[in-house]
């Protein structure tokens, strides 16, 4: 383990974020948050700082190896996510660190899920902040920052795969930084469309700015405490678009842009992904017409509310913890089933999902054939044994890491449903569940120690979980070898 | 520049290695999973896995806007149709391919054109020449050749007892009457690019220019004999050792071939009947002795292991003070063998690799006062560079003392009109010049990346 380069990303990683901390410190500024804005320059300090310290202690070796990288992006999000929620606990608008740091967590994760009862009792600069973690965390802070370092190593990749959601990661480009260019260069497009067409559709710039960003990212969070009641058809039409559209693999954009538009309306992951919202939209509409008054307005709403449960974000135009409950089953399963790998979004994936079903598929024509040999496939190409393995063991791992949060946060008392759906909700990442932590409850019942565990969970569904189990495991951290003396 | 390397093997590998350090847009592609995997984890390229003869995934990699496309397989045919397949997507493709048979090495040179191939490498080829060049010089002495003969740079080590031992450079002219210059001096780990108040020391690597007859008079004066060369016994009848054979047919010098294959010593003996060889085996001690070995000016040794052409060539210098040059294909424990006396090293792959970084450079710079030929020296720490002067610029018509270089950079020899001048504080850099400079930097290009930055 090279701890050094470890060093090195963290304190880069602490610099970037005292750059991000000047959006906040803006608004405050802006919205004339006198108090506030001190607040912000003082975290703003600390991140540089610790940030700047890190980065001078940092060796000159940059070599990250595949463990380190996961290591170093798996301490950067928890790293991020403790600083980020100093302007919380300081400014005194989250009495407790705890749930500053939930919330945090649940900004970068992109969850959205809040212990907030109440958010418009909050600062213009803390709800900006709060938006603006779901959008830098949607497509990723180590890829942010390798597509603005000058010149970044091959083994920079290492840090790439490690933060970027799918199950095999490859480059658009030959270069990493080009690859993180490309990737935030259509992430950005997209979200200034969104934000020119809602301020087009009539919403106030804050409103719209906050909540683009909470669409880009797949993350959530409300900024309003009414929810989205004061918004206008067209407005939740936009975004509801959007979110879907940020749940599609950035491939799919990529080979737009290069003009394959065949090759990409054949990508079978995001021809899955539309059947699926489909699929869902008709069932679900079928299932709760009778609570709307008009078959339009089913349409829009049930429409909304699939999209963002796919994709994770996690908005809600109504309460469906009052629908019926084959389309609250249908939710929970969508929860679970996620949005595109290569997207921002969070989930399961559908190519994983993809690819075990093909390779159950596999496995029962062996059974027919015992002698037959096959390949699974994707997109026409076959994809390596190891691939559809580490699918199998992500499943594996996710299940246990599902069950064992489950235990955990039994503990609290809570009901099936709300336990249930509170993990599913974090895990994923999408933010509200049904019972308790439906569309119009928080988390704020919870005790600090299942936070805890809520926070490991969205950590682990952000980064893909095997980032931040290696964490644990004892062997990473003790060193075996004796350094290699380089010249 | 975007280039795209089909073949990942020992060769694809130092090129990803030099052209993603000078970084270009690099994509390979190999036809096994691990490797193209293994070398993206590495450094910062595309990986691809398949054949280079298919049509999509050569598009995939994006040929229609490659600029240069490498095919350095294992496998000669491969790389020519590789290079045919990459012009036919793309017609302004440059396209280099590998090509070792020594079946081909004369009628490829005719169908190059027709195969649409811009360069044709042979690395055992090239080989041979410098293992040819090496022979003659005297022992412990090595040489990079530039793209003129006049213009070559020999490495020595300083034997004991010799007067240069503490001797600064600067008294070198008076005191020993040559006119040479010491261009680089390697000290241990340390290398330096010395001005005239630097003072040498026995046992240290340094690195000179100057014109051929005042060279061998520096060498005698320094206490190095020259070496005739009538007898050389090469061990392993491989490729470079065919080549060799070739160009060693043509002088008089006697070649004693050993290989212990009883088919490669009767195929080396249908074309070479002049050429003694010994079916046996090369680390054979007694063997070595009945054939003659004091007998020889020269010992090559060329088995396909790396380590026997080490061990033999220690045996040899451990008996006998004659020239030594050992093949070597393992690039990655340079500084394990450098630090081994092994007099001349010779090693294809880098000696491929070198020829393909010179072309990148050159189609990099435009038509420019260029980079002509680079030279990886003293374990790639530092480069000697070969610029044709074209055009006039900020650096021609002034008096070397007044042109201001970047650190670490010394202009080593002048070629004007095919001969060498020794470049001191009064010449000048004239168009229609070739000039050397060595420096310590790397990635530069045209004759202006010589000039200080502060210039600019």
């Amino acid at each position: 383990m090279n701890y050094l380069v470890l060093a090195y990303v963290l304190g880069v990683v602490c610099l970037f974020e005292a750059a991000f901390m000047l959006v906040p410190l803006i608004t405050a500024l802006i919205y004339k948050e006198g108090s506030i804005a001190v607040v912000y320059l003082l975290s703003t300090l600390i991140c540089t700082t610790i940030g700047a310290v890190l980065v001078i202690i940092s060796g000159k070796n940059r070599k990250i190896r595949a463990k380190e990288g996961m290591i170093a992006v798996a301490l950067s999000w928890i790293v991020m996510s403790l600083l980020g929620a100093l302007p919380f606990f300081i400014s005194g608008e989250i009495p407790k660190y705890v749930d500053a740091f939930f919330e945090t967590v649940s900004g970068f994760t992109t969850t959205g899920s809040t212990i907030l009862t109440n958010v418009s009792k909050l600062s213009y600069a803390n709800r900006m902040w709060r938006s603006f973690t779901h959008w830098v965390g949607g497509m990723g802070v180590i890829v942010f920052i390798l597509s603005l370092l000058p010149s970044a190593g091959g083994s920079f990749m290492n840090l790439m795969a490690a933060e970027s959601p799918g199950p095999d990661v490859s480059k658009i480009v030959p270069k990493v930084r080009d690859t993180a260019k490309t990737l935030y260069r259509i992430y950005i497009g997209m979200t200034l469309i969104q934000l020119v067409l809602l301020l087009l559709a009539g919403m106030n710039a804050f409103d719209a700015i906050t909540l683009t960003m909470g669409t880009a990212g797949t993350g959530g969070f409300a900024v309003r405490s009414d929810g989205f009641d004061s918004y206008t058809l067209l407005q939740t039409g936009i975004i509801a678009v959007f979110m879907l559209l940020f749940g599609i693999n950035f491939n799919f954009y990529v080979l737009l842009l290069r003009g394959k538009r065949k090759q990409a309306f054949r990508m079978e992951e995001v021809v899955s992904y539309i059947g699926i919202i489909l699929a869902a939209t008709t069932v679900i509409v079928i299932s709760v017409q009778s609570l709307f008054p008009d078959l339009f307005l089913a349409i829009h709403h049930v429409f909304f509310t699939v999209s963002s449960i796919i994709t994770t974000t996690g908005y809600a135009t109504v309460d469906f913890n009052l629908w019926t409950p084959i389309a609250q089953i249908i939710l929970v399963l969508l929860m679970i089933c996620g949005a595109c790998a290569g997207s921002t979004g969070g989930g399961f994936k559908v190519s994983r999902i993809n690819i075990i079903l093909k390779g159950v598929k596999k496995e029962f024509s062996t059974l027919v054939h015992p002698r037959s040999v096959k390949k699974v496939r994707m997109d026409g190409k076959p994809i390596a044994h190891e691939i559809v393995r580490s699918v199998n063991v992500f499943l594996a791992i996710y299940i246990s890491i599902f069950v064992f949060s489950l235990i955990l946060i039994a503990l609290d008392g809570k009901d099936l449903v709300t336990n249930f759906t509170s993990v599913a909700a974090t895990l994923n990442n999408i933010g509200p569940g049904l019972g308790e932590v439906g569309p119009m409850g928080s988390f704020a019942d919870f005790s600090p120690f299942a936070k805890l565990v809520f926070c490991f969970d969205m950590l682990a569904g952000r980064l893909e979980l095997l980032p931040i189990l290696l964490l644990f495991l004892p062997s990473m951290w003790f060193r075996r070898n004796r350094r290699i003396v380089s010249q | 520049m975007k280039i795209m390397i089909i073949g990942c093997g020992k060769v694809g590998t130092s090129l990803v290695r030099e052209l993603s350090r000078e970084e270009h847009e690099v994509t390979v592609i190999d036809n096994r999973a691990d490797r193209a995997k293994g070398i993206v984890g590495e450094y910062d390229v595309m990986g691809l896995v398949g054949s280079g003869m298919d049509h999509s995934l050569l598009q995939e990699g994006g040929i229609d806007q490659t600029d240069l496309f490498i095919a350095v397989t294992g496998n000669d045919e491969l790389n020519l149709l590789c290079c045919l397949l990459a012009r036919k997507l793309c017609e302004n493709i440059q396209t280099i391919a590998r090509v070792r048979s020594p079946e081909y090495s004369e009628t490829i040179m005719d169908l190059q054109s027709d195969l649409g191939v811009s360069v044709i490498i042979n690395p055992e080829l090239a080989a041979a020449r410098e293992v040819f060049k090496a022979i003659s010089l005297p022992p412990t002495v090595s040489a990079e050749t530039f793209s003129s003969d006049a213009s070559e740079i020999y490495k020595l080590k300083i034997p004991k007892g010799s007067v240069l031992e503490g001797m600064a450079i600067k008294d070198i002219p008076h005191k020993l009457k040559s006119d040479i210059l010491i261009c680089m001096v390697e000290r241990k780990d340390d290398l330096f690019i010395p001005d005239g108040e630097f003072i040498l020391h026995e046992k240290d690597l340094i690195s000179i220019t100057g014109q051929p007859k005042k060279r061998m008079q520096f060498f005698k004066k320094i206490g190095i004999k020259s070496n005739n060369v009538h007898n050389v016994m090469v061990i392993g009848a491989g490729k470079l050792a065919f080549y060799l054979a070739k160009m060693l047919e043509k002088t008089n010098i006697n070649l004693t071939l050993v290989d212990n294959n009883r088919a490669t010593c009767e195929k080396m003996a249908t074309f070479f009947p002049n050429a003694t060889i010994i079916e046996g085996n090369g680390s054979d001690r007694e063997m070595l002795a009945d054939e003659g070995l004091e007998n020889m000016d020269a010992f090559v040794s060329l088995t396909g292991i790396d380590e026997e052409n080490i061990i033999l060539s220690l045996y040899i210098r451990s008996i006998m003070p004659i020239k030594t040059i050992t093949k070597i294909n393992r690039i990655s424990f340079d500084d394990v063998i450098n630090a081994l006396d092994l007099d001349t090293i010779i090693n294809p792959k880098k000696l491929t690799s070198e020829t393909i970084i010179r072309y990148v450079r050159a189609a990099e710079g435009g038509m420019g006062s260029n980079v002509e030929t680079v030279h990886r020296l003293a374990q790639d720490r530092a480069e000697a560079l070969e610029f044709y002067i074209r055009e006039k610029s900020r650096a021609t018509n002034i008096p070397l003392m007044n042109l201001k270089t970047r650190s670490d950079t010394l202009a080593a020899l002048i070629v004007r009109d095919g001969k060498a001048i020794l470049p001191r504080g009064t010449d000048e850099i004239r168009v229609g010049d070739s000039v050397i400079f060595i420096t310590t930097h790397t990635g530069l290009c045209t004759l202006d990346d010589v000039l200080d930055e502060d210039v600019l």
